[in-house]
């Protein structure tokens, strides 16, 4: 059999690329080297219980929505549901020494009320930078349906970072840190990412917050069922070990670590850009485009826990009365108790429980840089998702505390590596009890995952939680090389997330069938909304 | 830096990092024609002169109006003479 095209990695960004080329009559398949395809964002069930791993939540999941549209665009329309996080507060921002909490509501309008509310001073400025950021988008290529798709951006490149945004209208203290806290979702400073960068990113949640029922494993499991109906081969258990070229230098194929070889004239590459050069020959790219993409700053490494929760039917009070009061100072324990005053609204609501649909950002304590990741462990940032728990009586949630990436190499022997994650599991366990005493006596530990676990999981050469960095000044690649048929996609080439991986399938198979190709598609597909 | 100077370290870095002759580089030759570079080069090229020379190129539109090798001169030269941007 030989294909058009194989790509290497079966997660997000390989399974979009396949769909679209397979869209537009390509035959091709997908080698994945983990047992099963999207390892990260498939999540893992543990005694029964379901854990996300690389996916939490989602913006712009909305009918119309960014995301919603891409998702249509791979022709998965209808075929999830979405689930849309807590209406007043999917975010819940709490500084624990200064009791600061501030929850993001649903949408820009309330957003933009709920800052002014708490912020009145600074009510002209929030107005003009949510606005800003709006505008940013609008230059995003496969973001805002006008945006110009130059792959070669230099403004956007070396642009105005977060920061210099941030400082230009006079943001500080409390405030400045809850336009910041998203920058976990990226993995950069506010000095390093381009606002541009940014304001996709948090655009979408600004949006509208949501996640799929089932979480990321149902969503790998219909991108899965679309592989199948389009055609394409997806083969587990695949690791390439090269790309061969053609006595001529074109592609020809991959060869895999156990000898099977597939026949193919074109390639795209999701991998980590520096696990992608070991594929090829050195003599194939320029030693100056080898020496950038090996000189890429990475993201941060994370630690991440992973713990049961054992919730007890209608012990808690309906979400939609809680959250209709707009209260949120009770989440530090000052008013517990009260909850129970309100009425349920309908017996789904009550079943669920008051922290369902909300995540949580611990901050650091005040003084301290937001995402300054050096920090003691007990007083780093710390996320907290409850997003998926929409669950009866036992949830598993996820608790990530990023990390300074290759921190990891460092730990010694087996035994002084399951000890550190004892440690960490410990320790965030016991951060999440004090600061949400409501639900610490129902947490245990289920699992931990370090930046070990990441490298093998993302192929990371240093853990990272996302890859490459996205950061002012620095040029990452774009999808076309100069080995002819040879392309890259996945997060290094738009933005993390799924909203990145997709985005960068849609701009390299754009490439490969022609942007006002999928532009039109695209444009059918939003169109058929309407 | 005199104007000889920076051409004579804008050549030499072009020559290291693209493999190139120093025989082609005569300022009339033009980049993608004599010199075999392509468009996907002219990321890594502004990489190279942007650490070679230590400066920050933003100019979009004066990029694209490169066609020779002493068109990069006369750009990096006038970005080196032009106030330091912020």
């Amino acid at each position: 059999m030989r294909y058009d095209y194989v790509v290497i990695g079966a997660g997000v960004s390989g399974i979009s690329s396949a769909l679209l080329l397979a869209r537009f009559g390509r035959r091709v398949a997908i080698l994945e080297q983990a047992a099963r395809p999207a390892p990260l964002i498939g999540g893992f069930e543990r005694d029964g219980v379901y854990y996300d791993g690389g996916f939490h939540y989602a913006g712009g999941l909305e009918k119309g929505g960014v995301l919603d549209c891409n998702l249509r665009l791979l022709g998965l329309a209808g075929e999830l549901s979405r689930l849309e996080l807590a209406k007043s507060g999917y975010d819940t921002v709490i500084q624990p020494e200064s009791s600061f909490t501030f929850s993001f509501p649903q949408g820009y309008a309330a957003l933009q009320t709920a800052l002014s509310h708490k912020f009145p001073a600074q009510s002209a400025i929030i107005a003009d930078y949510l606005e800003d950021l709006r505008a940013a988008t609008r230059k995003l290529p496969y973001y805002h349906e006008a945006a110009p798709l130059s792959s070669l951006n230099l403004a956007e490149i070396h642009g105005q970072s977060l920061k210099q945004v941030l400082d230009k209208s006079g943001f500080a203290g409390d405030l400045r840190n809850l336009l910041e806290v998203h920058g976990l979702l990226y993995g950069a400073r506010p000095e390093e990412i381009p606002f541009a960068i940014h304001a996709g990113v948090v655009d979408g949640y600004y949006r509208s917050a949501a996640t799929f029922k089932g979480g990321g494993r149902a969503l790998v499991k219909t991108l899965v069922k679309a592989l199948d109906r389009s055609g394409v081969d997806l083969f587990c258990r695949h690791q390439v070990s090269e790309i061969v070229l053609s006595p001529a230098g074109k592609i020809a194929g991959v060869n895999c670590a156990d000898g099977r070889c597939l026949q193919a004239s074109g390639c795209i590459a999701t991998l980590h850009p520096q696990a992608m050069l070991k594929l090829l020959p050195d003599t194939v790219l320029r030693p100056v485009y080898r020496r950038r993409l090996n000189g890429l700053a990475e993201t941060p490494s994370a630690d991440i826990v992973f713990m049961r929760c054992e919730l007890k039917r209608g012990s808690a009070p309906g979400v939609r009365g809680e959250l209709e009061r707009g209260s949120t100072s009770g989440l530090c324990g000052a008013r517990r108790g009260r909850g129970g005053l309100v009425k349920p609204a309908g017996e789904k609501a009550c079943r669920r429980h008051k922290f369902a649909g909300r995540n949580f950002f611990f901050l650091p304590p005040r003084g301290e840089v937001l995402l300054d990741f050096k920090l003691p462990q007990d007083k780093r940032l710390l996320y907290l998702n409850f997003s998926a728990a929409n669950a009866t009586e036992i949830c598993g949630l996820t608790a990530i505390l990023p990390a300074l990436s290759g921190v990891d190499e460092k730990t010694g022997g087996s035994d002084a590596y399951a000890e550190r994650k004892a440690y960490i599991g410990e320790l965030v366990r016991q951060r999440i009890a004090n600061l949400l005493p409501e639900i610490g006596a129902k947490l245990t530990v289920a699992g931990v995952a370090t930046g070990k676990t990441l490298k093998r999981i993302n192929l990371s050469p240093k853990g990272s939680l996302y890859g490459v960095k996205h950061k002012v000044g620095q040029f990452n690649p774009v999808p076309k090389t100069r080995l002819e048929n040879f392309f890259l996609a996945g997060q290094a080439i738009a933005a993390p997330g799924v909203l990145g991986a997709i985005t960068s399938a849609l701009m390299t198979v754009g490439e490969i069938v022609g942007h006002e190709k999928i532009q039109a598609l695209r444009h059918e597909v939003i169109c058929d909304d309407e | 830096m005199t104007d000889r100077e920076i051409i004579s370290l804008i050549n030499d870095s072009l020559i290291e990092e693209f493999e190139l002759e120093e025989s082609a580089m005569a300022p009339e030759a033009e980049i993608f024609a004599d010199l075999g570079l392509d468009s996907l080069d002219i990321v890594d090229m502004v990489v190279v002169l942007e650490s070679a020379l230590k400066i920050k190129i933003r100019d979009d539109a004066g990029l694209r109006e490169i066609r020779t090798l002493g068109d990069i001169h006369r750009f990096v030269i006038a970005k080196l003479g032009a106030p330091a941007a912020e």
